[in-house]
C-alpha cells in the first residue's frame, strides 16, 4: 500500500480503486457505528469516497498510515455533518422543539458504545497529546489536518466540506479549548506566564 | 480574549504532539475492526461500477456536471418563485437593511429580510483595505455564491472575511455556538450584527447592501471588525 500511493500517480483509477478495495468495507463500518442504519450510512461512504476521489492528489506520496489516518477524517466529518443536518432538520421541521429532540434517538443506542469511544475511556491519561485526542472530533480534525498533514485552511474546508470560515472558527475554538485544558493540567507551565 | 502570545504558544504546544495523536487516531481506525457490520455486495458492486464508468478525471468532471444541474434546477426553482413574487417589486427597489436574528438552542441564524432581484447582478467581489497592523498571507476560496478570503497571521488567529450573494432571506447559518452574546446597531445609517461567543471571545460582525452580504470573523472588538467592514471597497 505505501508503495501503491507514490507510484501510481499517473493512474488515479488504480490509486481510487485500491483506496476502494483497501478501506471500503472500513469507511462502511465506521459510517454505521456513527449512524446506525445502512441506508445512511451508504450515503455517508459514497459522499465521501466522491469526495476522495476529487481529492485524490491529496493522496499522492502518502504512507499507509497517513491514509488511514486520511480517510478516518473524512468519513467522520462526513457522519458528523449528516448528523448534525439531520439533528438541525429535526429542530426546524418541529415546532415542538424541546430538549427532548436533542436526544437523537434513532441514531442513539444506550446499549451501544462506538468502538473509538472504548478506546478513548481506555486512554485516559492526562498527557499533552491526550488533552489534544481528547478534543471533540471536528476539532481534532482541523488540527490534524493543518498541524500534522500540512493542509491549508481551503483545502481544510475542502476535505471536511465545511465553509473556510467555519475552518477558521474551529480552529481558534481548538486551540481555545485546548489552552484551557492546559491551563488546568499538570502541564499549565508550558503556557507562558501571565499570558491567560 | 484570549491574547496573541497565548495562542502562539498553542501552536507551538501543537505541532509538537500533534504526531503522536496522529498515530493514536490511526488505533482507533483500527478499533472499527471489530464492528460486525459489512458492506453490502450491492453496495460494493455500485461502487465499483461508479468508480469503473470512466476515469477520475472525467468523474471529477461529471460529479461537477451533476452537481452543476443540480444547481442550475435549484436556480431556475428558485428564479420561478422569485418572479412569482416580483408582483410585489417594489419591495426590492427600496429595501429596508434590517437583520432578522433567530436563535435556537445552540444555533442561530443571520437573515436579511431582503431578497436580491439577482437577474440583474453584477458579481464584484469587493475586500478590505485596512486591516489591523501586522503580515498577513492572503488565501482566497469561492464556494457556490460565497467568496471567502482567509488572512493569516503567523502568531495569532487569522481574519475570515467573506462576500455572499444575497438570493434568499435565509443567508447564514452558524452552529455549535455557545453563550452567544447578539448585538444590532446602526452606524452611518447601516444595519450591523455584532455576535460575540463569549466562551472564546470569537466575534463576527454582519453587514449588508443591496448585493451582498458580508462578514468579518476575527477575534477582535466590535470597533474593530466595523472599521475593517467600512473599509471594503
Amino acid at each position: 500500500m505505501i508503495s501503491l500511493l507514490s507510484t501510481l500517480q499517473e493512474h488515479e483509477k488504480d490509486v481510487v480503486h485500491a483506496l476502494w478495495a483497501e478501506y471500503g468495507n472500513m469507511m462502511y463500518k465506521i459510517a454505521f457505528s456513527y449512524l446506525k442504519n445502512q441506508s445512511d450510512a451508504e450515503d455517508a461512504v459514497q459522499d465521501t469516497f466522491v469526495r476522495i476521489i476529487r481529492h485524490i492528489d491529496y493522496f499522492y506520496g502518502v504512507n499507509a498510515t497517513n491514509v488511514k489516518g486520511l480517510i478516518y477524517i473524512y468519513i467522520r466529518s462526513t457522519c458528523i455533518n449528516t448528523f448534525n443536518k439531520k439533528k438541525k432538520e429535526r429542530r426546524r421541521t418541529t415546532s415542538l422543539y424541546s430538549q427532548e429532540y436533542n436526544t437523537f434517538l434513532d441514531y442513539e443506542d444506550a446499549n451501544y458504545i462506538r468502538p473509538d469511544i472504548l478506546f478513548e475511556n481506555k486512554s485516559v491519561s492526562e498527557t499533552t497529546y491526550n488533552l489534544i485526542s481528547q478534543l471533540d472530533d471536528k476539532y481534532k480534525d482541523v488540527l490534524l489536518l493543518k498541524y500534522y498533514h500540512g493542509y491549508k485552511e481551503r483545502e481544510i474546508a475542502e476535505a471536511l466540506d465545511i465553509t473556510l470560515d467555519n475552518v477558521g472558527v474551529r480552529i481558534y475554538r481548538a486551540k481555545a479549548i485546548l489552552a484551557q485544558k492546559i491551563k488546568h493540567s499538570e502541564y499549565k507551565d508550558l503556557l507562558i506566564e501571565g499570558s491567560v | 480574549m484570549a491574547k496573541k502570545e497565548y495562542l502562539f504558544d498553542i501552536d507551538k504546544i501543537i505541532s509538537e504532539n500533534i504526531e503522536q495523536c496522529a498515530k493514536e487516531e490511526v488505533a482507533r481506525f483500527d478499533c472499527f475492526n471489530n464492528v460486525e457490520e459489512n458492506i453490502s455486495d450491492e453496495f460494493n458492486e455500485k461502487m465499483i461500477r461508479m468508480i469503473n464508468e470512466q476515469d477520475v478525471s472525467n468523474k471529477r468532471v461529471s460529479i461537477a456536471q451533476k452537481k452543476g444541474s443540480l444547481r442550475l434546477l435549484s436556480f431556475v426553482a428558485i428564479l420561478s418563485v422569485f418572479f412569482i413574487t416580483t408582483a410585489s417589486a417594489c419591495a426590492f427597489s427600496n429595501p429596508i437593511h434590517e437583520f432578522i436574528v433567530n436563535t435556537f438552542g445552540q444555533y442561530f441564524t443571520v437573515d436579511t429580510n431582503y431578497e436580491h432581484p439577482f437577474d440583474n447582478v453584477d458579481f464584484e467581489y469587493k475586500e478590505p483595505t485596512w486591516l489591523p497592523e501586522g503580515e498577513y498571507e492572503r488565501e482566497i476560496a469561492k464556494k457556490n455564491d460565497t467568496k471567502y478570503i482567509i488572512y493569516y497571521k503567523y502568531d495569532s488567529f487569522s481574519i475570515v472575511y467573506s462576500q455572499k450573494i444575497i438570493i434568499n432571506n435565509e443567508n447564514e447559518i452558524n452552529n455549535e455556538y455557545e453563550n452567544i452574546e447578539i448585538k444590532e446597531f446602526v452606524y452611518n445609517d447601516q444595519n450591523y450584527v455584532f455576535v460575540n461567543e463569549v466562551s472564546s471571545g470569537l466575534n463576527m460582525l454582519y453587514f449588508y447592501n443591496d448585493i451582498y452580504l458580508y462578514k468579518i470573523t476575527a477575534p477582535m472588538d466590535c470597533e474593530a471588525l466595523t472599521k475593517i467592514i467600512e473599509s471594503i471597497s
